[in-house]
């Protein structure tokens, strides 16, 4: 293989490697070691592997080229929809639970500028050695799609599928800490309101989130929406014109329905906890060309609309 | 750019919340070079101290049975 240096502006890719059994676990460590020999890396490995389910493992690899696994029956992808363990310590306490926003990569979001490292998988697991490093990909079909998902749905299929995620892990009852970037810490806000409305004894695992959540850092969470008036020109009848509905700021300067009865309910939710949420909120002071939604649009991604543009609810 | 505001507005009274400054701009926020970026290390140190406290607070309470939802979550 032909090392990159040489072209600093090819970045390269992050790809995951699904269902690959424990027994086959050497092999693929082996495999994985090979594909970054190339790289210039200056920390971390590169690569990840951690379980995904009692009886399989699931990796993570920066390359430039798509992989060719050595067994068949693993399964590459790069959208990395859904949740990806980047870490797996056996004597783990704590999840740490990474959600982009929408349109943002699971992994890609978190990248260094030369692309090679995220800190969620290659520094940081060291320094927090008993948590557990998840990430969390949408489809990012949903926000470009006709389809009819707003903030509630995005917000249960988070929840169920981390529910679903940590029972085939037996990892239910493990507290949780959230980072949040941009909207996903809207979808956070209301998966845990979701959580916390549950009534049936039969959706339990579903409120245990809630209940073993307590503190979250949210960096540039946008609370109260997207203000531009002509998005919703731009989106409709080709987009997900419910998604933007959900996030728009009226031309009043209101953040829109959903998000004002999003943070009463998110207050209500605190004030009913014996121990309130500790939440760390970090707000951005460079301004620039600032991505919040992306849409894919066969292989490429398309900026549809950009926040540095349409300045955010101000009074 | 997401205003200062818009970060700030997380609930209307949810108490314990820390607002802390990033010379970065919206997608930056979350990228880092290195492990000695100073962002970084900023962020990482909160997560570390939370990382370190939420077991044994989450065992604390449960002992109250009563997390705020709303059924009762046995143990």
């Amino acid at each position: 293989m032909t090392p990159h240096t040489a072209s600093p502006s090819a970045k390269p890719h992050f790809w995951r490697i699904q269902n690959i059994k424990i027994r086959e676990r050497d092999a693929a460590i082996e495999w994985l070691q090979e594909q970054v020999n190339d790289l210039a890396i200056s920390e971390g490995q590169g690569f990840s592997l951690a379980a995904d389910s009692e009886r399989t493992l699931c990796a993570t690899l920066t390359s430039y080229e798509c992989p060719r696994p050595t067994h068949r029956s693993w399964h590459v992808d790069k959208d990395f929809i859904g949740f990806t363990p980047l870490c797996d310590p056996e004597d783990a306490n704590v999840d740490i639970v990474a959600v982009t926003g929408l349109g943002g990569h699971a992994l890609g979001s978190f990248r260094s500028t030369d692309g090679l490292s995220v800190w969620l998988r290659d520094f940081a697991p060291e320094e927090i050695p008993r948590a557990r490093f998840l990430t969390y990909g949408y489809d990012t079909a949903v926000v470009a799609s006709h389809s009819n998902q707003g903030v509630h749905e995005l917000a249960h299929t988070l929840l169920d599928g981390l529910v679903t995620f940590r029972q085939r892990t037996q990892t239910h009852r493990r507290p949780l800490l959230f980072v949040c970037h941009s909207l996903g810490g809207v979808v956070l806000k209301e998966a845990l309101v979701l959580s916390s409305k549950i009534t049936d004894a039969k959706q339990k695992r579903l409120l245990e989130v809630m209940t073993v959540t307590y503190r979250l850092i949210f960096m540039g969470v946008p609370n109260l929406g997207l203000k531009h008036n002509q998005l919703e020109t731009v989106v409709k009848g080709r987009r997900n014109e419910r998604f933007v509905k959900d996030l728009l700021v009226n031309s009043d300067g209101e953040a829109s329905q959903i998000l004002s009865h999003l943070t009463s309910d998110f207050s209500d939710l605190d004030k009913r906890r014996s121990l309130p949420f500790e939440i760390v909120s970090y707000y951005e002071t460079v301004s620039s060309p600032t991505v919040v939604v992306s849409v894919h649009r066969g292989n490429f991604t398309q900026l549809l609309y950009n926040l540095a543009d349409y300045p955010c609810y101000r009074t | 750019m997401v205003t200062k505001m818009s970060a700030e507005r997380i609930g209307h009274s949810v108490r314990n919340i820390e607002h802390l400054s990033s010379d970065a701009d919206h997608r930056s926020l979350v990228r880092f070079e290195h492990s000695s970026d100073r962002r970084y290390i900023s962020m990482i140190e909160k997560l570390k101290e939370m990382a370190a406290e939420a077991p044994e607070a989450l065992q604390s309470r449960a002992q109250s049975g009563y997390f705020g939802g709303s059924i009762q979550v046995s143990k």
